[in-house]
């Protein structure tokens, strides 16, 4: 008879610590035209974003939560805090000057020696604002521009953030978006100059600290003709008893013949709700990657989109999702192919146990015009147990004859074989399993810097420790 | 009335969760019983003939008592020009060992609209076997649920389809596996000319307690023509550890070296086209034992070219 594998809960001590709010200031729970137009006051908004908020407001109210994926339930918004100012907030570029307990949050999880030893440049979060921002000199010299968005919308790229903010997503596009397009507060701007090339990645870290609180920052990058750019996104928050909600929103566009690598080891507490929103448009000869890790949350909608615009545009998608206990992850990717010559390729694997749920759900669209367009989907599913679930979804829809697609998924178990081998190497059984899923979540580690590509292995041996057979 | 509805929707911006009809129809339903141990070696053939401005509709149940077996031949053709519909229900209920093969070929007018409702159980060792051919149809929808509730039940899942000018299939396949070790295989092939559309669903679900279950989808979508639509959604749901679940499909032209290979040996590519286009429908064809069936087909494919 087979045996059984028991598998503990991740230990989240790493992540789970948690700083009193008493002294933040908030604004009253729920959402209303007044907390709306409160956070456009606290933002000293131009005049446009406040309206724009008001209306995404009105779209919001207009919408029906989806009716296709995970139940969402147990999210109230009539009590959630859609802004937290930190106390003690103003933004700072030096680690020295930001607030003794927010500094220690973000060095607990290891962001400024990130900063030190890996990255050209770091933006912290920490509830609804920017608590840090810097960049590395050279890059400021190669014209390099990272900064908060708030700030950069008052300055000289103004206009081009009015140009582009929101046109990737509009509010319509969901009843998230559109929340997120009321309350929106914080998050990166980056503009890189054609032909730049951003040797060492940019990181913007969003940590949400107050219960109950929701997060709502917006990623906007534009990436020029023929210039590289690596960025990650990472985020964490304790574990509170009561719905914490993400709803952010990221907004990439990929100019003529540029690069952008946009990766997310996402690890949020398992109270959250993860229902953001990431798209990017890739101009000719131009090419998204997307690397997304998926460890947290307590609900996820997550399904970057790439709209290959141009000609000999291209993406790839590389993820991986692991849902634990009380976990349902939905994940997955969206790809538009809109143009000729345009090429995608998916490649996830999906991991569940302890009665987690994951689902991949992707589409694949190719309009058309985007004849001579190829794109190859690879999903895998592993089931660690018999009281979790594993679900795929992939959606093609094809307009044109002149294109090549192929579409492949697996689901099943670790094979007993492979760990019998590894075990008869004088490996134990909770090694060797834990190994095997490594292994099969390489196609997003040997994607990531090796120091994130450690911190996701971690999390999966994290997630295997106490696995017996 | 919404049918042809996918167990785990999703977004529905990409309108593939369900179809739409407008009406049901009436009609009788026939009870059929193959007693205990019972092979029927000739095909029960059923040959529907449309005529102009009558619609029909009538319905199957099958009962096959354990360790029978029976093929049933269901030919659906219509007059040249005319304009009708037809709906027809199918229940079957394959008991211990029990085997049912349905055959379904359409061969209707490019103004027929036509509804295929298919619901069934395979009980321990029972097997279903359907084979589906659909060579015309101005509509043509599909819906086929399949419950492999004891252990070692089977379904096969055999499509093939030519669609040409402005003819629509609409396919939603499910399989249930419930027992354990339950096998089900679906097969599709299809070639898309001219503005056919065409959206096939298949959803392989395996419920908890279906250990040692294998589930495999595949299809294979040769576009011919310069307005298709092909929409396809293939979806496994698992909720048991110890299982194995496939799903692949191969969507587009044919393959340059092929081409290349064809061309180089004197044959038009517009020969090469039709030759494979066929060689997908021959395929599902072959798979169908009867001689007069399949000439049938052959006759009805020479005559539309």
């Amino acid at each position: 008879m087979k045996e059984k594998t028991y598998v503990d809960d991740i230990d989240r001590s790493l992540y789970d610590f948690r700083n009193e709010d008493k002294d933040a200031y908030k604004l009253e729970e729920g959402l209303t035209p007044e907390i709306v137009s409160k956070i456009s006051e606290e933002k000293k908004d131009p005049e446009w974003m406040k309206e724009f908020r008001l209306k995404s407001l009105e779209i919001y109210n207009e919408m029906e939560i989806p009716d296709w994926g995970p139940s969402i339930d147990g999210l109230d918004m009539d009590h959630i805090l859609t802004y937290v100012r930190p106390k003690d907030n103003k933004m700072q570029n030096k680690w020295e000057d930001v607030p003794e307990e927010i500094k220690d949050t973000f060095t607990k999880l290891g962001i400024p020696q990130a900063e030190h030893k890996s990255l050209a440049g770091v933006g912290a979060q920490y509830d609804s604002e920017l608590v840090y921002h810097n960049v590395k000199d050279e890059v400021v010299a190669q014209g390099v521009v990272y900064s908060d968005l708030e700030s950069a919308m008052q300055g000289e790229y103004g206009e081009m953030i009015q140009k582009h903010f929101m046109k990737l997503v509009p509010p319509k596009d969901h009843k998230f978006a559109a929340l997120h397009g009321a309350v929106w507060s914080g998050g990166s701007f980056v503009y890189v100059p054609p032909k730049v090339h951003v040797e060492i990645p940019l990181q913007s870290y969003f940590r949400l600290n107050a219960a109950g609180a929701g997060q709502f920052e917006h990623t906007l990058i534009i990436v020029d003709e023929g210039a590289y750019l690596h960025f990650i996104e990472g985020c964490s928050a304790p574990k509170y008893n009561v719905a914490n909600l993400h709803a952010g929103c990221v907004e990439l566009y990929v100019g003529k013949n540029a690069t952008l690598r946009y990766s997310t080891i996402e690890n949020w507490s398992k109270n959250m709700y993860n229902l953001n929103t990431k798209r990017a448009k890739v101009e000719e000869g131009g090419k998204i990657e997307w690397v997304s890790g998926s460890f947290g949350s307590h609900v996820s909608y997550l399904y970057p989109m790439s709209i290959l615009n141009g000609a000999n545009a291209r993406c790839e998608f590389s993820g991986v999702t692991f849902a634990g206990k009380g976990q349902n992850l939905d994940t997955g990717t969206k790809v538009l192919h809109n143009a000729p010559n345009t090429s995608s390729y998916i490649n996830t694997r999906s991991i569940s146990k302890d009665g987690g749920i994951s689902t991949f759900r992707s589409s694949v669209v190719v309009a058309k015009k985007a004849k001579g367009s190829k794109a190859a989907v690879s999903c895998q599913s592993l089931m660690l147990d018999d009281i979790s679930r594993s679900d795929t979804i992939p959606a093609m829809d094809i307009r044109t004859k002149d294109c090549d697609i192929g579409h492949e998924a697996k689901i099943g178990r670790i094979s007993d074989e492979t760990v019998f081998y590894l075990m008869s190497r004088g490996m134990s059984e909770e090694d060797a399993r834990a190994l095997i899923v490594s292994g099969f979540a390489d196609n997003v580690g040997k994607e990531l810097p090796l120091e994130y590509a450690v911190e996701m292995n971690n999390l999966i041996r994290l997630e295997m420790k106490g696995s017996i057979g | 009335m919404k049918i042809n509805t996918i167990p785990s929707p999703t977004w529905n911006w990409l309108q593939m969760n369900e179809v739409i009809v407008l009406d049901d129809l009436d009609g009788e339903e026939q009870k059929i019983e193959i007693k205990e141990n019972q092979n029927v070696l000739e095909p029960l053939r059923m040959k529907i003939r449309l005529e102009e401005e009558k619609d029909g509709a009538n319905g199957f149940d099958f009962r096959l008592e354990p360790k029978s077996s029976l093929t049933v031949i269901m030919n659906l053709t219509s007059e040249i020009g005319i304009k009708a519909k037809y709906l027809n229900k199918i229940k079957y209920l394959c008991k211990e060992g029990a085997k049912l093969t349905l055959i379904q070929v359409l061969m209707a007018g490019d103004k027929v609209e036509v509804f295929h409702d298919i619901d069934g159980v395979c009980e321990s060792k029972g097997e279903f076997h359907l084979i589906q051919l659909v060579l015309g149809g101005k509509t043509t929808n599909i819906n086929c649920q399949n419950d492999l509730v004891g252990k070692e039940g089977r379904a096969t899942i055999d499509l093939g389809y030519l669609l040409k000018k402005k003819e629509k299939l609409d396919v939603n396949y499910v399989v249930n596996h419930i027992g354990k070790k339950t096998t089900c295989d679906i097969d599709v092939n299809g070639v898309l000319k001219d503005e056919a559309h065409k959206l096939f669903r298949g959803t392989i679900d395996f419920k908890k307690g279906a250990s040692g279950s294998v589930g495999s989808e595949m299809e294979d979508v040769l576009l011919m023509g310069e307005d298709i639509v092909n929409q396809s959604l293939p979806v496994i749901l698992c909720s048991e550890e110890d299982v194995e679940g496939n799903h692949g499909a191969s969507i587009g032209e044919l393959n340059e070296d092929l081409m290349f290979y064809m061309k180089s040996r004197g044959i038009p590519e517009e020969q090469v086209y039709e030759t494979m286009a066929r060689a997908r429908i021959d395929v599902i064809k072959n798979k169908i034992v009867d001689e007069e069936t399949r000439k049938l087909v052959d006759e009805y494919l020479e005559q539309i070219g």
